[in-house]
Parts: C-alpha cells; sequence; structure tokens
C-alpha cells in the first residue's frame, strides 16, 4: 500500500509536445493583446515631449473626478460579480442536476440572450427601468414604496443590467465544477449526520469553490472593463474607467492619459486574475 | 502652397479628371469587369440614406460599390489618422469641427471645381478653407419634445423647474453637444449668438442651472430618444431635423421645437481623402452629394437644408428662425477643454 | 428484530424496483443483499440510509420508526462504493466529520478520531490529503469515518470492488474482524457471491426487487428454495426435465441424458429444473439406486485444490463435476463419454423457469 505515495513524477520530465498546440493561440494573442499592452504601457509613462515620467499617474490620483470613476468601477464590478453569483450558484445547480429537455431549455435560456446585441438589452432594460415600468408599478403595487424609484441612469440599473449579461461567465464554471463532483459526497454527509446547512457550508461550498473563483474572476474582470454597457445605461454623468479611456483618446486626445488609465484599469484586471488563479492553485492542491 | 506646387497640383488634376471622364465614358465595360469598392465614412445616423438613396444611384450610374461606415465623426478621424500612411477610406462624411482637425493633421485633400464641378455651386458658408470641405444639405437642431409637453418656443423651456430630472442633453463629446452651450451663452448674456458663442464661462455657468432638470447627459442617442418616445423625459436638447423628424412622421408623440432663439444648421462636411483610394469615384462621389439633383432628394428625405443654390422649390427650415452656424475653428481650438470642464461639472 | 423492513414498494415510473419486500437483521448481525445489478440491493441500501424514500412500507431501526426520518437524523453511517471521502479534507478531517456534524468540538474530536484511525490502522496517516492514498488506504479511511459516530447501523455498498483481488480478501478478513469485535449491526451490498459467503452471517439473495432466499451461507448452498438462488450463489449441474411419474415423494423425471430420480412435490408432466451442486458429482457409475448420466467429457480444469469436469449438454442444460485435488486419473479424454452418477437425495428440483 505504502508504494502508491511515493507516486510523485518522474524525475527530468521533458517539456509535453502537446503544449505546442497552443502556440497558435499564443501568437494570436501575442499580437493582437500583448504588444499592443507594452504600447499603452511605455506610453503611459512618457509625457507628451516621450520622457519617462509618471506625471500622468499623479494627475490621475489626484484628482477627485477620476478617481470616484475608479470607486464606482470597482464598486460596480463587486456589486455585479456579488449579484450574478446569488443568481448563478443556485442557477447553475438546477442546471446540473436537470435533465434533457429542461437542461437544454435553460442553456439556452442563458446563453440566447449573448447572441442578443446589447443595444437590444438596453431598450429592454428601459422599459423594464421606467418610472412606469415593471420594476417600480410591481413594487408600487406591492404598497413597498409609495414613489416611483428612478432607476435609469443609475448604478443600481447598470448592475442589474451587466448581471443579465454576465450571468452564463459566472453560472458555466460553477455548472462544469458540479458536474465533476460526486453525487455520493453529499450523500455520505447525510449519513454521517450532517443536516442540510452543515452540508452545504461544509461540502458544496468547498467543493465548488474553484467554480466560484473562476466565474467571480470572469465577471469581475469583464464588469471592470465593460464600456458598451454602462454607456447605455447610465450615461456621461457617471462616468466608468473605461468610459474615461475612451473620452481621453477620443475627445480629448490625451493619449497619455488614455494609456495611464487603460494600465490602471489592466492592473486592476490582472490582480484579480492572478489572486484567483493562485486561490484556485491552493484549492486543487489540497485536493490533487 | 509653392507655386510649383500649385502648377503641379493642377496639372495632376487635370490628368486626373481627364482619366475620369475617359473611364467614365467607357464605364459600362471596363468598370463591371471588375467591381470597383468605394470605402465612404460616415455618421451611424447617415447609414440609412446613404445605403437606399445615395449608394444605389451612384452603383448605378458608375458601377462601383460603395461600402459605408457609419460611426462617430471622431473615430472617423481615429480612422484617417491610424491609416495615415495607407487610407483604405476614399471619402468621409464628418461633422466641420472634426473636419477642422483632419485639415490640421494633413488629411485631406481639397474639392477643386476640376474635380467636383458642383463645388462651385453651393451657397456662400458652406464651402471652408479652400474646398477642403464641404458642406452638402444640412438638418437644423431645435429641441426634441414629448406632445405631452405644449409650446416648447423658446430654450428656456429647458431650465423651467416643472422639468425637474425630465430633460436630457446630448454631450459635448457630440457635435449636437454643442448647441445646448451655446444657447445657454447666448440666455445668460443677452449676445446675439454670434457673439455670444465666445462666452464659455457664461454658458457654462447658465449650464450648471440646467443640473437639477438633468435626468443625464447622453454620447449614445438612442436609449434617451427612446425615453422621449415613451415620455419618460419631457424635452431632449440638441435634436436634429434628419433623425427626428423621420420619427414624428413614422407617428412617435414627439416633436421637433425650433424656438424663437434660434436653430442651428448642423455640420455635414463630406471631404476627400488625402491619397484615398480609387479618388477618381472618390470624386464622382463627393460631386454627386454637391449636385441639385441629388440634394434635392436629400434635402427632402432627410428633411434638411440643401447647400447647393440650383435647388428649388424645398421649404425645409421653420421660416423667421435664424439659422445659425457657429465658429468652428474656434470651438476646435477649444473642445478639449470643454468637454473635459462640462463632464466634470456634470458628473454625479 | 433490530432492523425491521417490511412492506417496501419502490417504483420509478413504470419501473418496480422494489416489490413488496421485507427484510430484518438481528442485532450484531452481519448481512448480505446479494444479487446482480438492477435486483433492486442497491436502492434498499439507500433506502435504509434514508437517502431513497419509499411509496409504501415502513422501516423500524433500534426500536424506532425511521420511515419518514431524513438521513443525517437516522444515525446510519455507509461506506460508499468508491468511498465519498471528501477530497478538500484529510485523512483526520474526513474522519471526524460525522463528531463535527454532531456538534462536538475540534478539541474532542481528537482522541475518538485517533482511535477510529488505530481501529483501521491509519494513524499515520492522519494528516494525508485523500488523494495521497491507495484504494485499500481509502478504504480503511470509508471505514473509520463510517464507525466513529458509533451508528446503530453500517452500511456497504459493494465495499471491496474497487480492490484488487488479493487485496480484497485480506480486507475482507480484517473488516469482518473488526465489525465482529466491535458488534457492529451490518448490512452489505455485493454482487459477488464469494464476498457475501465470506463476510456475512446470513445473505438474502435479491432478484427483481424481492428477496428470495434469506438464510445462512450453508442453507443457500446446500437447500436453495429457487432456480435463482442456486444459480447465483455457487456452481451447479442444472438439467431440463419433465416429471414423467409420481410415487409419493419420489419423481421419475426424464431428461436429455435418461431418467433419473429426485425427491420432490410436482404433478406428473410439470416441467421442472434438476440441480446437483458439483461435488456431489461423481464421474464413476453409481452403486444401485443413484441417478447416473453417461455424456461426453469436454473439458476439464484442474484449480489447484479442486478439478473441474465440464460434459457436453444439451440446450441451456449445464453439468459440472467437482472433484478435489488433482485427482484426474481415471478420467477418459475430452470427447469420450464419461458417466456421472449422484444420490437421489442429492437432487434439487425447481419449477422450469417460465413455468411457475
Amino acid at each position: 500500500m505504502s508504494q502508491f505515495n511515493g507516486a510523485a513524477a518522474a524525475p527530468g520530465r521533458r517539456t509535453d509536445p502537446f503544449l505546442l498546440l497552443a502556440v497558435p493561440a499564443l501568437c494570436l494573442l501575442g499580437m493582437l493583446f500583448v504588444l499592443p499592452i507594452v504600447f499603452l504601457l511605455v506610453k503611459s509613462f512618457r509625457d507628451t515631449t516621450g520622457n519617462l515620467s509618471i506625471a500622468t499617474y499623479v494627475a490621475f490620483f489626484s484628482d477627485p473626478f477620476m478617481l470616484t470613476a475608479l470607486r464606482r468601477t470597482i464598486v460596480v464590478a463587486i456589486e455585479t460579480t456579488l449579484l450574478t453569483l446569488l443568481l448563478g450558484y443556485p442557477t447553475a445547480f438546477a442546471l446540473a442536476r436537470a435533465r434533457g429537455f429542461t437542461q437544454t431549455i435553460i442553456l439556452i435560456a442563458m446563453i440566447l440572450p449573448l447572441s442578443v446585441g446589447v443595444i437590444v438589452k438596453a431598450f429592454a432594460w428601459s422599459i423594464v427601468f421606467r418610472t412606469d415600468g415593471v420594476i417600480n408599478k410591481t413594487l408600487l403595487g406591492l404598497g413597498i414604496i409609495d414613489q416611483p424609484l428612478r432607476l435609469l441612469f443609475t448604478e443600481t440599473a447598470l448592475v442589474i443590467g451587466a448581471t443579465n449579461i454576465f450571468l452564463p461567465f459566472m453560472v458555466l464554471p460553477i455548472y462544469a465544477v458540479i458536474r465533476q463532483t460526486d453525487p455520493n459526497l453529499r450523500s455520505a454527509a447525510a449519513t454521517l449526520g450532517a443536516g442540510p446547512l452543515f452540508c452545504f457550508f461544509r461540502v458544496t461550498l468547498p467543493l465548488t469553490l474553484p467554480g466560484i473563483v473562476a466565474g467571480a474572476a470572469f465577471v469581475f474582470s469583464m464588469a471592470v472593463a465593460m464600456y458598451v454597457i454602462p454607456n447605455l445605461i447610465i450615461g456621461e454623468r457617471t462616468q466608468t474607467l473605461s468610459m474615461l479611456i475612451a473620452r481621453s483618446f477620443l475627445y480629448l486626445r490625451n493619449e497619455q492619459m488614455g494609456s495611464t488609465i487603460s494600465t490602471i484599469l489592466l492592473a486592476i484586471a490582472a490582480f484579480i486574475v492572478i489572486v484567483s488563479s493562485v486561490i484556485l492553485k491552493r484549492l486543487s492542491g489540497r485536493q490533487a | 502652397m509653392t507655386k510649383n506646387g500649385f502648377s503641379d497640383l493642377t496639372r495632376r488634376s487635370f490628368l486626373k479628371s481627364a482619366t475620369a471622364t475617359a473611364t467614365l465614358l467607357a464605364a459600362p465595360g471596363i468598370l463591371r469587369a471588375e467591381t470597383k469598392e468605394l470605402v465612404v465614412g460616415g455618421a451611424a445616423s447617415h447609414t440609412k440614406w446613404v445605403e437606399e438613396i445615395v449608394a444605389p444611384a451612384f452603383e448605378k450610374k458608375y458601377g462601383a460599390r460603395i461600402i459605408f461606415e457609419g460611426t462617430k465623426s471622431l473615430v472617423n478621424l481615429e480612422k484617417m489618422q491610424s491609416n495615415k500612411a495607407k487610407p483604405y477610406l476614399s471619402v468621409v462624411q464628418m461633422d466641420d469641427p472634426v473636419m477642422i482637425m483632419a485639415v490640421n493633421e494633413n488629411l485631406l485633400t481639397p474639392i477643386t471645381p476640376a474635380l467636383a464641378p458642383n463645388v462651385a455651386k453651393l451657397r456662400q458658408g458652406t464651402v471652408h478653407m479652400d474646398g477642403m470641405w464641404a458642406n452638402y444639405v444640412q438638418p437644423w437642431a431645435g429641441i426634441a419634445y414629448n406632445k405631452s409637453v405644449s409650446g416648447v418656443d423658446s430654450w428656456t423651456k429647458l431650465w423651467d423647474p416643472a422639468f425637474k430630472g425630465r430633460v436630457v442633453i446630448p454631450s459635448l463629446q457630440n457635435t449636437e453637444g454643442m448647441w445646448t452651450l451655446f444657447m445657454a451663452a447666448h440666455l445668460a448674456t443677452g449676445k446675439p449668438l454670434a457673439e455670444a458663442q465666445y462666452e464659455i464661462d457664461a454658458a457654462f455657468a447658465k449650464l450648471e442651472e440646467l443640473k437639477p432638470n438633468l435626468l443625464n447627459v447622453y454620447a449614445v442617442l438612442t436609449q434617451s430618444f427612446n425615453l422621449l418616445e415613451q415620455n419618460e423625459i419631457a424635452m431632449l436638447a440638441g435634436q436634429f431635423s434628419s433623425y427626428t423628424i423621420p420619427r414624428v412622421t413614422e407617428g412617435a408623440t414627439i416633436d421637433l421645437a425650433a424656438p424663437k432663439e434660434g436653430i442651428f444648421a448642423m455640420p455635414s462636411g463630406i471631404c476627400l481623402v488625402k491619397d484615398g483610394p480609387n479618388p477618381e469615384l472618390a470624386a464622382a462621389y463627393v460631386n454627386e452629394m454637391l449636385g441639385a439633383e441629388l440634394q434635392s432628394i436629400l434635402a427632402e428625405s432627410t428633411y434638411s437644408l440643401p447647400a447647393n443654390t440650383e435647388v428649388k422649390g424645398v421649404d425645409i427650415a421653420p421660416a423667421g428662425i435664424e439659422v445659425f452656424g457657429p465658429d468652428w475653428a474656434f470651438v476646435s481650438k477649444n473642445r478639449a477643454n470643454w468637454i473635459d470642464r462640462f463632464d466634470r461639472m456634470m458628473a454625479i | 428484530m433490530y432492523l425491521d423492513v417490511k412492506g417496501i414498494i419502490k417504483s420509478y415510473r413504470d419501473n418496480t424496483v422494489l416489490d413488496g419486500l421485507d427484510f430484518s437483521v438481528a442485532r450484531g448481525e452481519l448481512v448480505s443483499l446479494l444479487g446482480p445489478s438492477g435486483c433492486g440491493k442497491t436502492t434498499l441500501l439507500r433506502m435504509i440510509a434514508g437517502l431513497v424514500t419509499a411509496d409504501h412500507g415502513t422501516i423500524r431501526l433500534a426500536e424506532r420508526d425511521v420511515t419518514g426520518l431524513p438521513a443525517h437524523k437516522r444515525n446510519v453511517s455507509v461506506v460508499f462504493q468508491n468511498y465519498a471521502l471528501f477530497p478538500h479534507l484529510n485523512v483526520s478531517e474526513n474522519v471526524g466529520f460525522g463528531l463535527a456534524a454532531r456538534g462536538v468540538s475540534k478539541a474532542e474530536q481528537r482522541t475518538p478520531v485517533e482511535e477510529a484511525l488505530a481501529l483501521v490502522r491509519m494513524e499515520q496517516f492522519a494528516d494525508r490529503p485523500i488523494s495521497a492514498l491507495s484504494g485499500g488506504q481509502q478504504q480503511r479511511v470509508a471505514v473509520a469515518r463510517a464507525l466513529v459516530v458509533a451508528p446503530d447501523l453500517l452500511l456497504l455498498d459493494e465495499p471491496f470492488s474497487a480492490l484488487d483481488r488479493k487485496l480484497r480478501e485480506t480486507m475482507q478478513v480484517e473488516l469482518k474482524a473488526l465489525l465482529r469485535s466491535r458488534g457492529i449491526t451490518a448490512v452489505f451490498v455485493t454482487h459477488d457471491q464469494e464476498e457475501a459467503l465470506a463476510v456475512s452471517d446470513r445473505i438474502a439473495v435479491m432478484n427483481r426487487g424481492r428477496i428470495e432466499q434469506y438464510g445462512g451461507p450453508m442453507e443457500l448452498y446446500s437447500r436453495p428454495a429457487t432456480s435463482f438462488v442456486l444459480d447465483f450463489v455457487g456452481m451447479s449441474t442444472r438439467i431440463a426435465g419433465t416429471v414423467k411419474k409420481v410415487e409419493g415423494r419420489s419423481l421419475l423425471i426424464s431428461t436429455a441424458y435418461g431418467e433419473v430420480t429426485a425427491p420432490g412435490n410436482f404433478i406428473q408432466g410439470a416441467k421442472v429444473l434438476l440441480g446437483v451442486r458439483p461435488e456431489h458429482l461423481d464421474p464413476v457409475p453409481g452403486a444401485a439406486g443413484s441417478n447416473s448420466i453417461t455424456v461426453a467429457l469436454s473439458d476439464v480444469m484442474c484449480l489447484g485444490a479442486k478439478t473441474l469436469v465440464h460434459a457436453t449438454a444439451s440446450g441451456a442444460d449445464r453439468i459440472i463435476c467437482e472433484q478435489s485435488g488433482a485427482a484426474q486419473q481415471g478420467l477418459p479424454s475430452t470427447g469420450e463419454p464419461v458417466t456421472l452418477s449422484w444420490n437421489v437425495e442429492q437432487t434439487l428440483v425447481y419449477p422450469a423457469e417460465g413455468v411457475q
């Protein structure tokens, strides 16, 4: 029995030739993503005359207008991530539980809206969010509010709209993890005396955590960088970092500031991705 | 421009137009043998009429396909700039202020009567900077309002406290955003628009007073326009005839007001891209756009003021209201600052 | 009885999995549910555990009716076929899980967890992750995890099927000794008759949602109640026949190999199945009063402690004779006729399949 314990990887491992399969994709990424980003990074650290400078970073972090947008961007991304998690987690379970036709319906219901343009969705949302829209009418009808709420052009509307779009990116990774977990584990927990809550927090949640972390990383990094959705939903009075980037490049023709904000946005997204992959590694390290 | 350069240019132009004429005569055979494509940049809102009116007529006459890329003026500028070494756009239809920037960055080539004879027939003030660009038809801009609001006869109505949270204005990123700014200057100073347009501090102070009424500031029109039609908002400032009136005729419960203080001529310009592909076809396209025949159709179908003086019997602008065209050079010089100042002022 | 399962009916759509089943286990007894896959044995096990609800019937355990109780309130531990150890917990956390679920503090868990691990000789592995364990080690942990909570009943679902043969036999002996010494009442589910015979006091042979026979290993083997049990438990010679004459409890049966006498209660003309355990057959002509048939020898297999002699049989019949040791002397060669004889009293008679 003990011979199984020493089953470590063979020494002197050579590069797996299958890794070469990723080369075309990596080349594409390199050309379309890494190179431009390097340009952006370089530009963000130069002033208009081309000298090394961190002036635009100083300008960014000392400007309340920019900081408000930074705060809003992060808050909206966090709220969107939490809301997609809240809605997506049970959905992923329903999806994993469902069979055949029902499963197809849930999948279609989630994937199909992705193919509907954001603009079309924005029109739909405006109908829902209006003062005499569905949400307000319902809340008024239920007597929860006695004045219609202003939802249009608010951060609340943005979070709801972004959640609508990003939901599948939360559901699918969690679903994939659930699919891989042994349903007997929950039965085992139950027979060992674990009630539903204990079972959820000690078995289900820890086991699906990798899916949650992956989904949260997806949604957060997309939400932090979204441009079209805020443009359509909250308009110009409530700026986010992506809107500031577009504004800097296109309207103010201030490429230094545009590059700087891009770099900051990238740093936030990279931070989240790195943190989540570290967490994922830790999690799988315990199980593998 | 040096004398040599000038003579050189005229000679080249002559040769070009000679070639163009020859090509046109031989058009049915040669051009159809390999269908040429002419890429035209323009505003997204132009897409419908370019594809439905201009392109079919042009394709029929010249046998070349028009590929229209509709986006924002500033995006068009960006496209020209980043492809400066090897342009792929031949003609661009964009707003005058952006034209000035394009001229400054040496991206345009002049529309000469030799290239496009119709440029000589345009009314005063529509050909700019020695033919670098020309206006073809100009929509006019006022206030779009929901029909539940009565008597939008003055721009002061936007400031009426009765409309708290029910007004939307365009961002200064959008050309039509300038109208609220200039009108604010006029209302604040009492000076005529021609003078008031330089009183920007007064304009910003007046816009500050508008904030309680503002539900939002838009950069993308669609959502806000939708809200106007749904009566979620009462007024949408700076709207232009070519977009609003078709919606009115389609039955939306909105209308476009021409308030007594004045309306604005939208700066719809057309230009030739320097060293753009298919120069002969490009010149022919511009010439058609400036011609009386196409303009009389466009003026009516887009509810715009024609620039060609030979267009007759088209009644577009409301009578007795001043149509104002601002000093775009001044706008161009200051716009980035204004946008920054405006965004900060409007930020929540 | 300690565990009493009465009148259980369970259907999934049109498929009746358990069909009015009764089953009981005495305190401290080790019992196996034996049957082919799809016979309902796993459903019955999950039902006793509380993981599946019954359509009809009651389950009583240790003097209380547990029919309506959810799994976590039954105090019935399960060792799953794949062990179902929690991959995100290490060995001692796995073992302590049931105690934690019962609100026992981490500190208080220590002693019982250590004891349970010592019981399965896994104390050195307490801090290992599950993925670092071999199959046999995982099974020990699963057993320790199930026992540490002092369950009223231990259920084991094919616990040895993931182990290779040698390890399986060792573990069977070990586990049986452990359960005995702790006085655990346990129900094994298995499709492997040898395993059932090895680990249990009593075996319930299941077929199509019913228990065909419930008894000790010897009883099942020597007195199979049905032809299914005859077939499923141990090897047997099986010959189809028709009752030709009835004389009291003695039947004269005609078969494809001649006439045979057997004890039983059948009417004349009944189609029957004759069964004889292989060790009761002798490859020599029998004395007067015993049965004997002459058939062609088809194969001789020497399995060390015993030798199996197969003979050519017609239709679904099967003729097999077992000799102890390597006693091949005196056997004709393959294809040659051989006469096999057995005592009339060793002949089992069942109604032929489908004629019941």
